[in-house]
């Protein structure tokens, strides 16, 4: 493959350990993120609605129950 | 009673889509404004052939190039914006991307914003029009490679020849001089750990490989006044709105 990019090949093609992440709907967008204790770890919005990251409860990192 | 949930169900439809278009494909289409435009955002690396591992944020060719040709086909769709802020990729699917783009018969204006680097140079120079902020920056550099390579002489021509394929395209599409652009993407005193520049918002307009300094309310104002100018002629010769 032929790479022109800033980010070296090296980090570009490693594959990172790490919990699968997965997308949940929210309002008018959805949340990423993947499940830890049972609980639904927030880690990114991608919303329409500019509310959403205003919402403290919707930060990266807080967590939710699955609904 | 029904003709109001009807408009309801259409706003939901509307917001679901839109919903799905931002989550797919990042990119929108904003019909409640002066004209319609497409936004498409070209973010993170640029996805070919290779899916890249899950850390890396990319922007997919499969889901790029269809959504160009629908925009040109689309009646409603009265202009593109791109907006770019990218690391680079695929040689390949950053070129097939730019080259659809400066195709294209639809005003198009790009807006670097970030940065636009590697193989965002040429895709920020496809569209029609092209804006970088101030605060941009963009790196120009020579191609890499993964995987086997031999060490004999021809794999250097291979190279040289998959970098003229960019030096050609940035130089058809944008006002920097071939020479200048080699130079530029060869230079070895400035980067630590690489060959190349790193060029800020203002240089990349004064060597001419962008052609506006501005930010997004110049950038659609651009494009709107595109589109005007592109209404005017088809009001002109009927005939060229077929063609």
């Amino acid at each position: 493959m032929l790479i022109h990019s800033i980010v070296s090949p090296d980090l570009l093609l490693s594959v990172p350990e790490g919990p699968i992440r997965s997308l949940h709907p929210w309002g008018s967008g959805w949340l990423e993120g993947y499940e830890r204790g049972g609980q639904f770890c927030i880690q990114r919005i991608i919303s329409t609605n500019p509310a959403d990251y205003l919402n403290p409860t919707l930060a990266p990192g807080q967590m939710m129950p699955y609904k | 009673m029904d003709k109001e949930k009807t408009n309801d169900d259409s706003v939901l439809d509307e917001e679901e889509e839109l919903r799905e278009q931002v989550l797919e494909n990042g990119s929108v289409t904003l019909r409640k404004a002066k004209h319609v435009i497409h936004c498409l955002c070209i973010i993170g690396q640029v996805e070919g052939h290779y899916i890249l591992p899950p850390q890396n944020k990319t922007t997919k060719y499969e889901h790029v190039i269809p959504q160009l040709v629908a925009i040109e086909q689309d009646s409603q769709i009265e202009g593109l914006l791109i907006i770019l802020n990218t690391v680079g990729g695929d040689v390949e699917a950053g070129l097939a991307i730019a080259e659809l783009i400066s195709g294209m018969k639809k005003p198009t204006v790009s807006l670097v914003l970030g940065g636009g680097h590697s193989i965002g140079v040429p895709l920020a120079c496809s569209s029609r029009q092209s804006f970088i902020a101030p605060s941009a920056t963009m790196t120009i550099h020579p191609v890499r490679m993964n995987g086997l390579v031999l060490g004999v002489p021809q794999t250097l021509s291979y190279f040289d020849k998959m970098q003229e394929r960019i030096v050609r395209f940035v130089v058809d599409n944008s006002g920097i001089d071939p020479e200048e652009f080699r130079k530029l993407m060869m230079n070895t005193g400035e980067l630590v750990m690489d060959v190349g520049t790193v060029l800020d918002g203002e240089a990349a307009v004064d060597c001419g490989l962008i052609d506006h300094l501005g930010g997004l309310h110049e950038a659609i104002d651009c494009l709107y006044s595109m589109i005007e100018e592109r209404e005017g002629d088809e009001h002109a010769d009927p005939q060229h709105r077929q063609s």
